[in-house]
C-alpha cells in the first residue's frame, strides 16, 4: 500500500515473482530520487526473469542484472519530453533497495538462497517468537542510510553506463511446512521485528482490507512509519 | 517538540522571500564587482530552484511548499508581490512559470570515469532591480497579512520561514516592531522563523555569519544591529545543520548574516531551507 496521504500510483515499492523458477524479488525505490518506481520495477523484473542462479555468489551476476535493469529503466523514460525540473533531477539517476529470493526443492522442504542490498528484509518465521532475519536483524539497525542499487546517470549520459554494483549480502535456509518467509520493505519490516506480530499478519493474508486497516492503525498510532509498504509472504501448502 | 511537523501536500510549509529593490542595491557588494541586486536576484533564483528540485517527484513538482515573493522599493514607497496576479502560490506554479531559461554548464562523470561538461537549463524567475527607496516596514506588514491568513488555514504546519535580503536602510520607519510581531506569529509547531541577509557595501568588512551578540557587529554599519535584532534565534535543528558545516553557532546565534557575499548568502539560504526540507514526507 502507498504511504498514507499518497495515491496508489505514487507507490515506489515493487514486487515481482516467477512461480515456475520459484524466484521472488522485492524493492523499495528511494523517494529522494525520481523515477525510483520505474527503477524498482525494472530491478525486480530483471531479478526474476534473468538467468541468474541465486545460489551462486551474487558478485557473479550483479553487473549483468544492473545492466539489464538499467536498459529497462532508461527506455521507459521519455527523456526528451521531460520538463526542465524532471530532466535536471532525473540525470542523477534512481536508487532502490533489493532482496532476491530463490527456492529449490530438497528432501525436507524447499531450500532457499537470498541476496540483499539495503534495508528491505527477509524474515524467516518459524512460529511464536522463533524467527531469523537478514540483512538487518533488529529494529535499531534501520536508519536513513541503507546501501542502495543505483541506476547510473540518466540522459544526456548514454544508455551504456558502467555502474559499480554494490556488495550484496547473502542468506540461505530451508522452508518447511511449519514456517513462513516474509519479504518486507523497511517500514513494515522494522515493525515486524519490533512488535513480532507475525501470527496476526499471517491470519490477515487473505484480507487486504483488514491488512490495510491494521497498517493504517499502526501508522496512526506512530508504531509504524508512514511509508510505502510491501509485505510478501511465502509458505508451503 | 517544535520544528518537527511533517511537510506534506496536506500540511505544506511556507517560504516568503522579501527582496530589497531600492536604488542603493545597485551599489557594488563590498569586495566584489557585482551589484547587491545582482547577488540578491541570483541567490533567490538558485534557492527557488533548489526548493523545486527537492519537491520534484516522478509525477512532477509536489506542492510541499507555498511561496511568496515580496519586492520593496522598485516603486517609491511600495511593497508588492513579485508573482503575477498572486500573493502566495504553490511551488509547482513557480516551476511552470520561469521568466526565462538560461543554458548553464556543469561537470558530470561519464561512463569511463572522465569529467565532461554537460549543459542544462537553469530557470530565471527574477532579474536584478534597484530603483527607489526602501519601504521595508510596508514589506513586513504585507508579509504579516499573508502569513496571518496562511496560518489560519494551516495551524499544524511547519512554521513559516521569512527571508529578507536587504542592505538595511528602511525609509518608512522602524521595522523592529513589526519584525517582533512577525516572529511572535506561530503555528502549533513553533514560531515563525525570520532570516535576514544583510548586503553591505562597506569595503574590507569581515563577513559575519550567525552572530550571537551585537558587540561583534561592525560599528560603522548603523543598520546591522537593527537587522540582527529583527532576526530569529536559530532553533536547535538549524544549529545542528550549521555545526555540520563547521559554522560556529551558540545558544543565542541569530539567523543573520552581515556583509554576505554570495557564499555566505547561499549558506544562510541553504540552511534556512534545508532544515524544513528535511521534514519532507
Amino acid at each position: 500500500m502507498s504511504k498514507l496521504g499518497n495515491k496508489e500510483s505514487d507507490c515506489e515499492d515493487s514486487f515481482s515473482f516467477r512461480s515456475r523458477e520459484m524466484k521472488f524479488a522485492i524493492a523499495d525505490g528511494v523517494s529522494a530520487s525520481i523515477f525510483s518506481d520505474v527503477w524498482a520495477r525494472a530491478i525486480t523484473d530483471s531479478t526474476v526473469t534473468g538467468k541468474y542462479n541465486f545460489f551462486e555468489n551474487p558478485d557473479n551476476f550483479m553487473n549483468d542484472l544492473i545492466k539489464h535493469a538499467r536498459e529497462k529503466w532508461y527506455r521507459k523514460i521519455e527523456w526528451e519530453k521531460l520538463p526542465w525540473f524532471l530532466k535536471n533531477k532525473a540525470v542523477s539517476g534512481s536508487y532502490t533497495t533489493l532482496v532476491g529470493l530463490q527456492f529449490q526443492k530438497s528432501g525436507e522442504g524447499l531450500k532457499y538462497s537470498s541476496f540483499a542490498v539495503g534495508d528491505s528484509v527477509l524474515i524467516h518465521w518459524e512460529g511464536a517468537d522463533d524467527y531469523s532475519s537478514y540483512p538487518l536483524t533488529s529494529p535499531e539497525q534501520f536508519d536513513n542510510t541503507p546501501k542502495l542499487v543505483w541506476s547510473g546517470k540518466g540522459h544526456p549520459m548514454p544508455i551504456e553506463f558502467k555502474v559499480t554494483p554494490p556488495k550484496a549480502s547473502t542468506y540461505s535456509g530451508i522452508l518447511t511446512g511449519n514456517s513462513t518467509i516474509f519479504l518486507a520493505t523497511d517500514a513494515v519490516g522494522k515493525w515486524l521485528l519490533e512488535y513480532g506480530r507475525y501470527a496476526e499478519v499471517t491470519r490477515l493474508l487473505n484480507s487486504s482490507f483488514e491488512m490495510t486497516e491494521l497498517f493504517t492503525r499502526e501508522i496512526n498510532s506512530k508504531r509504524m512509519r508512514n511509508d510505502d509498504l510491501t509485505l510478501v509472504s511465502v509458505f508451503l501448502e | 517538540m517544535t520544528y518537527n511537523a511533517e511537510i506534506s501536500r496536506r500540511n505544506p510549509g511556507l517560504f516568503i522571500f522579501l527582496i530589497d529593490q531600492s536604488r542603493s542595491m545597485s551599489h557594488k557588494l563590498g569586495g566584489t564587482l557585482r551589484s547587491k541586486s545582482q547577488e540578491a536576484a541570483d541567490a533567490i533564483n538558485r534557492q527557488i530552484y533548489e526548493l523545486i528540485y527537492r519537491c520534484t517527484k516522478s509525477d512532477g513538482v509536489r506542492d510541499y511548499f507555498d511561496i511568496g515573493i515580496i519586492g520593496y522599493g522598485a516603486v517609491s514607497d511600495t511593497a508588492q508581490s513579485l508573482l503575477k496576479d498572486a500573493d502566495l502560490v504553490p511551488i509547482s506554479r513557480l516551476a511552470e512559470t520561469p521568466l526565462r531559461m538560461e543554458r548553464r554548464k556543469e561537470t558530470i562523470t561519464d561512463p569511463d570515469g572522465n569529467d565532461v561538461e554537460s549543459e542544462f537549463e537553469f530557470p530565471v524567475w527574477f532579474e536584478p532591480v534597484a530603483n527607489s527607496n526602501t519601504p521595508m516596514v510596508k514589506a513586513l506588514k504585507l508579509a504579516q497579512q499573508w502569513i496571518d491568513d496562511w496560518i489560519a488555514e494551516h495551524p499544524d504546519s511547519y512554521p513559516p520561514v521569512v527571508i529578507n535580503i536587504s542592505d538595511g536602510a528602511a525609509t518608512d520607519g522602524d521595522p523592529l516592531e513589526v519584525a517582533k510581531e512577525l516572529t511572535d506569529m506561530s503555528t502549533n509547531d513553533g514560531n515563525l522563523l525570520f532570516w535576514n541577509c544583510h548586503l553591505s557595501e562597506i569595503k574590507d568588512a569581515q563577513p559575519l555569519t550567525f552572530p550571537s551578540e551585537t558587540g561583534v557587529l561592525p560599528s560603522n554599519e548603523k543598520f546591522a544591529s537593527q537587522l540582527f535584532e529583527m532576526s530569529s534565534v536559530l532553533p536547535p535543528s538549524f544549529k545542528r545543520l550549521a555545526q555540520e558545516r563547521s559554522l560556529e553557532v551558540t545558544e543565542t546565534s541569530r539567523a543573520y548574516v552581515f556583509n554576505a557575499g554570495l557564499d555566505e548568502l547561499m549558506e544562510l539560504l541553504d540552511i534556512g531551507t534545508r532544515a524544513p526540507t528535511e521534514n519532507l514526507q
